[in-house]
């Protein structure tokens, strides 16, 4: 005579998921013949887990695309890695910031924008964050075609090597599921500058109006439906002066 | 020649990233933030990409960081801000693309097992829709195994009251 087991919704569970070996299942399988009761229980825990499986794959199609950053990442090895760590911060940051998360909890201030990220995440920039990169024109204006179709606008690379700043690359950050365009500049005293573009979609129109920003001097306007912030520095002439001309081109 | 850990990370992550994004919205119950923690989470594989061993399972390597990121991090300030249980009303589903019927259905399945609570969600995940077993669902949660069997019978003790077998089913 087999000895008597008492099988809890734990090994019942296991069962199912066959996840017992062939002895157990088989004491399991002759426990259930003789006990209507735990015939019951057995019943009472089973479900479609094929539907589970199928339903987690249709929702693979619902999945958002992976954003270009993390697809193509500009990173090298952990092990040569010095002047990144604070990009990646700062990515990790912004996309943490940028979401329906936790702005309120760190910036308890109401009116919070999307400059007023930008300009947290343009702060940890520095120069070494930039200036390694040097891109050949075919590249660079391939890469901006990209990037400025994301917000539905046509940027030229001569537009933004026509000023004082040393332009450097561009990508796509996002902002409350929007895409806001980033192009980096450096300074002749190399600064890091930024021109973020986003599509606010306001037809409003707004003159260049300087600002400080975390300490970074910036300046801001609108016009037809895009919202602008050019930041970075400290030297407020410079960039009041490159966003009117950027204002007059771009 | 064999890529480097770097490397490995760097290029699984694309085709992984629906899988991450999947297991992110069973651990975070919220589409939006389902987004944010898969990209933070993808941005802290890049990061930490020398530290995992080529020929291991990038994906529970992923998953195993993105748990603890979740527990540790970003879980207790979105709880904070009074957002840590969504009703499942307000969540919203996304569209899974299928056809009409099948598409209902799926919602409604996802709907029920979104609904569990957090720790069960996200095991019949790992076990259910991943497929991994009891040990491997341990071992990326770091819980005993004892713990997926009891999140496990929990769940279907809940989801067997609205989510039946269909007759060829038999588990």
């Amino acid at each position: 005579m087999s000895k008597k087991v008492d099988y809890g919704d734990e090994q019942l569970t296991a069962y199912l998921d066959g996840e017992v070996t062939r002895e157990e299942a088989s004491a399991l399988e002759s426990a259930l013949e003789q006990d209507p009761a735990l015939r019951k229980r057995l019943d009472r825990l089973r479900i479609d887990t094929e539907a589970i499986r199928q339903a987690g794959e249709a929702l693979l199609a619902s999945a958002p695309a992976i954003p270009d950053e993390l697809a193509k990442p500009d990173l090298e090895a952990p092990g040569q890695r010095t002047f990144h760590l604070p990009a990646i911060a700062a990515v990790a940051l912004l996309c943490f910031l940028a979401g329906a998360g936790l702005t309120k909890l760190l910036f308890p201030t109401p009116e919070e924008t999307w400059q007023d990220f930008a300009a947290i995440y343009h702060a940890l920039y520095v120069a070494n964050t930039l200036n390694h990169i040097e891109q050949n024109e075919a590249a660079a204006e391939a890469e901006l075609v990209r990037v400025s179709g994301a917000i539905g606008k046509t940027i030229n690379l001569s537009e933004l090597k026509s000023g004082p700043l040393d332009y450097k690359r561009a990508q796509i950050l996002g902002y409350k599921g929007k895409p806001l365009l980033q192009l980096a500049f450096l300074s002749k005293i190399g600064a890091p500058v930024a021109l973020c573009i986003y599509r606010s979609g306001d037809a409003a129109k707004a003159a260049v109006a300087a600002a400080t920003l975390r300490g970074l001097s910036s300046a801001t306007w609108s016009k037809d439906g895009y919202e602008y912030l050019l930041i970075g520095g400290t030297d407020q002439k410079l960039i009041t002066d490159a966003a009117k001309a950027f204002a007059l081109i771009i | 020649m064999a890529k480097s850990a770097h490397d490995t990370v760097r290029d699984g992550l694309p085709g992984l990233y629906p899988r991450i994004w999947r297991y992110c919205l069973a651990l975070t119950g919220s589409p939006d933030r389902a987004k944010d923690l898969a990209q933070t989470a993808c941005v802290h594989a890049l990061e930490k990409s020398s530290l995992f061993e080529p020929g291991t399972h990038l994906d529970r390597w992923v998953f195993r960081m993105t748990q603890r990121l979740w527990l540790n991090d970003l879980r207790a300030d979105a709880v904070r801000r009074g957002k840590g249980l969504l009703p499942i009303e307000e969540l919203d589903i996304p569209d899974t693309g299928s056809d009409q019927q099948s598409n209902l259905f799926f919602k409604q399945v996802l709907s029920k097992v979104m609904s569990l609570p957090d720790a069960q969600r996200v095991t019949v995940m790992l076990v259910y829709v991943e497929g991994y077993s009891y040990k491997e669902a341990a071992e990326t949660l770091e819980i005993p195994i004892g713990t997926v069997m009891s999140r496990l019978s929990a769940a279907r003790s809940k989801l067997a009251k609205t989510l039946t077998p269909k007759e060829r089913d038999a588990g």
